[in-house]
């Protein structure tokens, strides 16, 4: 996927998971101000990352995730570092 | 049934279409026998079945789950302490998806120890076949 | 596979409210519980097993679950609490004689929560579902994760 690709996935999927409206999103914005995201809301983001792209993410890994840009990186880097998994 | 004695109604109130149902628990429901030993904690589904017995007498005939949207388990409530607890409950009615013999409500409910959000509800409860 | 007096060694409840009395790990990630409906069980109406009757199980199957899981890695089997339930649906209420399965599975992880998808089934009659979400720590509440 390219790296715009990621971007678009990922927004609609936080958009539909969350309820929130995607063109608000914007890679400097803090993820879980943007999404309202409280502690038990975490879990339902991992594994909601998890089964659209399929990738593996641990609870360390996704806390160094503040903003959508950094959610976009993260992603991106898992890409190249595990391959395309998800179709 | 457990619920029989659970809890108390002390008032109710309405506030623009939700009613309010102000109660206090019973320390001596046997449910604390198994919950916890030592440490009496309100069950969430106690807490759920509250809220389906109010709404029940909101509606005037008996009520039971038909599906849980969303339940959100804020604060551990405990008989201890005596707490006076706030149901909040707003019911609308629901179009009938899935040929349930009788009516369907849509239901959005939260108990409130005093400011404290305990629990919110989002779901449907249908009437219960029966007597109450 | 544990029944009854052993399921007191994975879940802090205790009489009446006990709502399994089998548990095993078939394979993972699933977990498997069930309970017997027993006339006078403290969730039943005459002898219809009520919803929260089959939440509660599904809760209790979960909690049986993570203790499992404790005892393995030879720690303390901890209280579990239930913080989220979502999209329960009930398809028919159990009655008493039914014998009621649930397959708990581990959807994700993340600090000291755990969400669960639960199905549960009388023979191959499905009764009902849900997702779960389970703090094994008191103190999670509701401040926003990033501190």
């Amino acid at each position: 996927m390219t790296k715009q690709e990621i971007i678009e996935r990922t927004n609609v999927a936080l958009a539909e998971e969350f309820e929130k409206e995607p063109s608000l999103f914007n890679p400097q914005e803090n993820l879980r101000e943007a999404l309202e995201l409280d502690s038990l809301a975490l879990v339902d983001l991992v594994a909601l990352l998890e089964s659209e792209f399929g990738y593996k993410i641990k609870g360390p890994e996704i806390i160094e995730v503040k903003t959508f840009g950094d959610l976009y990186e993260f992603l991106l880097k898992k890409q190249s570092d595990e391959g395309h998994l998800a179709s | 049934m457990w619920i029989d004695n659970y809890f108390t109604i002390n008032r109710k109130s309405r506030i623009e279409n939700a009613d309010i149902y102000d109660v206090e628990l019973n320390p001596d429901s046997e449910i604390y026998k198994g919950h916890f030993p030592g440490e009496p904690v309100s069950p969430g589904v106690c807490s759920i079945g509250m809220i389906v017995a109010c709404a029940s007498r909101s509606i005037g005939s008996p009520l039971e789950i038909h599906k849980i949207s969303r339940c959100r388990f804020l604060s551990a409530i405990s008989p201890q302490n005596k707490p006076d607890l706030q149901i909040r409950i707003e019911l609308t009615d629901a179009v009938l998806a899935d040929k349930k013999p009788g009516k369907v409500y849509q239901i959005e409910a939260s108990i409130k120890h005093k400011e404290l959000v305990c629990l919110s509800l989002k779901g449907e409860l249908a009437e219960r076949p029966g007597e109450v | 596979m544990l029944r009854e007096e052993q399921i007191k060694s994975l879940i802090r409840q205790r009489e009446p409210v006990i709502l399994i009395d089998t548990f095993f790990k078939p394979a993972d990630p699933e977990y498997y519980t069930g309970l017997k409906i027993l006339p006078g069980n403290i969730f039943c109406r005459e002898d219809i097993f009520s919803a929260e009757g089959v939440i509660e199980h599904m809760a209790q199957s979960s909690a049986a679950m993570l203790g499992y899981l404790a005892a393995g890695r030879n720690e303390q089997v901890k209280t579990s609490y239930i913080g989220e339930i979502r999209d329960f649906e009930l398809a028919d209420n159990p009655r008493t004689g039914d014998f009621l399965e649930t397959i708990i599975e581990i959807l994700s992880e993340v600090m000291d929560i755990i969400l669960v998808k639960a199905r549960s089934h009388i023979a191959s009659r499905p009764v009902a579902s849900c997702k779960m979400k389970l703090a094994i720590n008191r103190n999670v509440d509701r401040q926003l994760f990033y501190n």
